[in-house]
């Protein structure tokens, strides 16, 4: 499982008030090409997730955990602790839960997530600012909507996920860690 | 420094209710919203997004006042629900409130573990009640995604972009709307010159208003164009000189300027449309000039008795204009003053035809037409002229009285070219955003008087569309709680806290039970706040509205808001009408008092020995001029119901009608007097009747109107019998 696509993910889940396709239109550029085909991983993927969420005026993280799934149409986000909840991802829009209820403004989102799991570059580049070091990348929206609520996006790891950190304008901050499931590790190894 | 007025909200009456005038003063309506609907091929999109959010940079910067419409994203929108956050909650939240709130508690701790950002207070808002609120806001375009200033969504292989925008400009001033649309259209241009693919179609009222004044000026410059050079042939061959055209343009220049000197000195705000109205001096400057002119060409004999009918006729139309005044109708009342200045100056002006030396008489075939047509004049008895008189009036009248209709709705001023009008309809029918002009107004002295009004209101809106009364309906409780809603969420919310699950719960996040003191933010910086309320300082005329949608039954809904003396179904395009109708009515009594006016100063001023002579033969001047009205009425008729530009069109007819009959009574020659009413009808008719055959329904009812009414109006002005005081022929 590519660290990337989890970003990706993650930060596309996020903007779900406003479309990441606002703003300049700038190339990838090759080295962000090659961290994304580095990070290309066949699917279907799954792997596991811990999520600490820091939210100011609580005085101790939340802490979350559940499974990733993401094939070649959709993406399952499925908490198990300490609540579940299932999230799935498509082309028609991002629905929490069984209803099949659409949330409102998501398709453009889901759009974009999917093509991003294609390793569609373009569709990142056009909607963030980065800076890429070996193992990291740092990545600031370049809309005004989006930075009302995201200030940064940094995401670490070198062959495989390892960590995503989310830091909101509002000063919370949510730190999540993959681990490939038992299966998707053995069929790596 | 000049300041005019261009926007019709400068000519309601005087005494229009102050709340009808505060709402449509300040609110702003649907029709001062406007939408850009672009449609094209997929690929596309993005690069028409980006060249719009440049080009939409360089619209907002320029000075008409145009910016995008505000999204429920907006930083200040958020703003105010992050400052209630833990205060409001949606209906459906206050019913799991209120008997699930487990539910409401799982729903909380689900969101908490989504990757989505918070925004709320977390600690005034443990439940994200604030965050569900603004997720649950009515769409502003259904189905359409938000982004940035723009709208988007895809059907198949088909993008569409929206582009609301707003202006700060009167959609109903010309110059306004001209202004708005000639930035748009560069945009559109700029879309179009790289996109060729893309489509475009326009929404607002802004566009139809310009286009309005595009095509009325159109007109004007191409019938004003043609009516010119058939004026100046027609003049060329009469005078053999355009020295009389030239003595024409140059007296009306001059009381053109003491006329508007004399608005601008007695009103604080002269109006734009009073130019308008005004523009009948043109076709009495003329008559003035004719009549002068031929008049001292032959002899100080024929001067001497031109005078005193130049004097009385100018008279009783100044007199007459100047009633005007007490029409409560501002833009009535500086008509009045503009005619009856620039009248003076024309009189002034013409008496000294014979020291400027600008005395022509026609060419000889056009004096020996008019003594042909006296001639043929002459054999007609004085008992059968009466008759004819009589005949000419019966019959029109009753053909008047058998057609008369009136329409006095705004629409029908005004018509958009076809491919606008379906642009219009395409654009609604894709965003499902507009509302009809019909609202509910509230009024009152202050808007906390308004309010617990306004929530009992919006509480039985559901009530009425299951009844079938209204379709649809935005309201302020749209986004925001009703005052009951939010006493019941607060009441709610202190018993969870000290009840079980809501103690694990804050237990599990680790704070303490929020405390509820009043919210220092107001809802008054709410941005839709505007849109809804309206109040000034030092005024005690507070309006608030909810806009509507299909309304079926308009009785059944003013029925229901009886029970609120506040409330009132309200619609501004139906008080414009009535606006309309008032001018036309007072117009109408103007024109009666006129009438009256001019038999008054005529029997008393004719010189004919007698009284009885005097009288007949006022009498005889006003039968005539109600003659001509009548007839012009009844043809306009044919083409549409009579409204208030059918009333301006037959001021004219009056006025002229008065100074013919003043000029056939007069001890002039008749074959003299002939002369110059045949000219000066025949230019009035070709200046003014050509525009009967405009396209915009106003301009057409004042053509026809002039057309046909200085039409008959000169054709019956020799039949006037002056046999009873033979000793002045």
């Amino acid at each position: 499982m590519s660290l990337y696509r989890y970003l990706l993910l993650l930060s596309c889940t996020i903007i779900m008030l406003g479309s990441p396709r606002v703003g300049a239109q700038d190339a990838p550029s090759d080295a962000l090409k090659n961290f994304l085909a580095a990070q290309q991983q066949p699917l279907p993927l799954h792997v596991n997730f811990v999520q600490r969420r820091s939210i100011e005026g609580l005085p101790r993280p939340l802490v979350s955990e559940g499974e990733l799934t993401i094939t070649a149409t959709q993406v399952l986000w499925h908490t198990q602790q300490p609540l579940q909840q299932q999230l799935t991802i498509s082309a028609e829009g991002i629905t929490a839960g069984g209803d099949g209820t659409t949330m409102r403004g998501s398709e453009v989102v889901a759009q974009l997530l999917l093509a991003v799991l294609q390793g569609d570059a373009e569709a990142l580049a056009q909607s963030f600012s980065y800076q890429q070091t070996e193992h990291c990348l740092a990545l600031q929206p370049k809309a005004a909507q989006l930075q009302q609520f995201i200030r940064e996006i940094t995401s670490c790891g070198s062959a495989g996920i390892e960590q995503v950190t989310i830091e909101e304008t509002q000063g919370n901050r949510s730190v999540i860690t993959f681990t490939p499931r038992e299966s998707q590790a053995d069929a790596t190894h | 420094m000049v300041q005019w007025q261009s926007s019709l909200l400068d000519t309601l009456p005087q005494e229009a209710d102050p709340y009808h005038k505060r709402y449509l003063a300040s609110q702003k309506p649907n029709e001062q919203r406007f939408l850009l609907l672009f449609s094209g091929p997929e690929e596309l999109q993005a690069p028409l997004q980006k060249l719009l959010t440049a080009q939409l940079t360089a619209l907002t910067e320029h000075a008409s006042g145009i910016t995008p419409l505000s999204g429920q994203s907006s930083a200040q929108f958020l703003q105010v629900y992050a400052e209630h956050a833990g205060y409001w909650a949606t209906p459906a939240a206050l019913t799991l409130l209120q008997h699930d709130p487990q539910q409401l508690i799982n729903n909380a701790q689900q969101r908490l573990q989504q990757p989505l950002p918070v925004w709320a207070d977390i600690q005034q808002d443990p439940l994200l009640l604030g965050q569900t609120y603004v997720e649950s806001l009515p769409e502003v375009f259904p189905g359409f995604q938000a982004s940035g200033p723009l709208y988007q969504r895809r059907q198949g292989d088909v993008f569409q972009l929206l582009l609301p925008l707003t202006s700060t400009a009167d959609a109903l001033s010309q110059t306004a709307a001209e202004q708005v649309t000639q930035q748009v259209e560069q945009l559109i241009a700029q879309v179009q010159q790289q996109f060729p693919q893309v489509e475009v179609a326009r929404s607002g009222l802004i566009f139809h208003a310009s286009a309005a004044a595009a095509q009325a000026k159109s007109e004007m410059t191409w019938f004003g164009g043609l009516s010119v050079i058939v004026v100046l042939l027609l003049l060329l061959w009469v005078f053999r000189s355009l020295r009389q055209l030239f003595f024409a343009a140059l007296t009306l220049a001059l009381s053109s300027l003491a006329g508007i000197t004399a608005v601008l000195w007695a009103f604080p705000h002269a109006h734009l449309l009073t130019l308008v109205f005004a523009t009948t001096l043109i076709g009495l400057c003329i008559d003035y000039v004719f009549h002068a002119s031929i008049g001292a060409s032959h002899g100080r004999h024929s001067w001497r008795h031109v005078v005193p009918a130049l004097l009385l006729g100018a008279c009783t139309t100044i007199a007459g204009f100047l009633l005007l005044l007490g029409l409560p109708l501002p833009l009535m009342q500086q008509l009045g003053v503009f005619m009856a200045a620039a009248l003076a100056v024309v009189l002034l002006v013409v008496l000294l035809t014979p020291q400027l030396g600008l005395a022509q008489s026609p060419k000889p075939q056009w004096q020996a037409l008019h003594q042909t047509l006296e001639n043929g004049y002459q054999r007609l008895s004085s008992r059968l002229r009466l008759s004819l008189l009589c005949i000419a009036c019966f019959v029109p009248v009753a053909t008047l009285a058998a057609l008369y209709d009136t329409d006095d709705a705004v629409q029908q001023l005004a018509s958009s070219p076809a491919s606008l009008l379906a642009q219009e309809q395409h654009v609604r029918a894709q965003t499902s955003a507009y509302y009809d002009a019909d609202v509910i107004l509230l009024r009152g002295p202050d808007i906390a008087a308004l309010y617990p009004i306004y929530g009992e209101i919006n509480a039985l809106l559901p009530q009425w569309q299951q009844q079938g009364i209204l379709s649809r309906w935005q309201s302020w409780f749209d986004y925001v709680p009703t005052p009951q809603q939010l006493a019941t969420t607060q009441a709610a919310l202190e018993k969870l806290w000290q009840q079980p699950e809501g103690q694990a719960y804050l237990s599990w996040l680790g704070i303490d039970a929020p405390s509820y003191p009043p919210t220092s933010g107001g809802i008054a910086h709410h941005p839709l706040y505007p849109a809804f309320f309206n109040a000034q300082e030092n005024d005690a005329a507070a309006v608030a509205i909810i806009r509507l949608a299909d309304i079926t039954d308009r009785a059944a809904l003013k029925q229901a808001l009886q029970h609120w003396p506040q409330a009132e179904l309200f619609n501004p395009l139906t008080q414009a009408s009535d606006s309309l109708a008032l001018y036309r009515q007072q117009l109408a009594l103007w024109l009666l008092g006129l009438l009256a006016l001019a038999w008054l100063l005529l029997t008393w001023r004719l010189p004919a020995e007698k009284l009885q002579q005097r009288a007949l033969i006022s009498t005889q001047i006003i039968v005539i001029i109600i003659s001509a009205i009548a007839c012009a009425f009844s043809v306009a008729l044919l083409s549409q119901a009579l409204n208030l530009f059918h009333l301006i069109g037959a001021m004219l007819v009056v006025v002229l009608g008065i100074d013919y009959g003043v000029f056939c009574a007069s001890p002039i020659q008749r074959a003299h007097a002939l002369q110059a009413i045949s000219i000066s009808a025949l230019t009035t008719m070709v200046a003014f009747g050509a525009l009967s055959f405009s396209s915009t329904p106003a301009i057409a009812a004042f053509g026809t109107t002039v057309l046909v009414g200085v039409g008959v109006t000169a054709l019956l002005a020799p039949v006037l019998s002056t046999a009873y005081f033979k000793g002045h022929s």
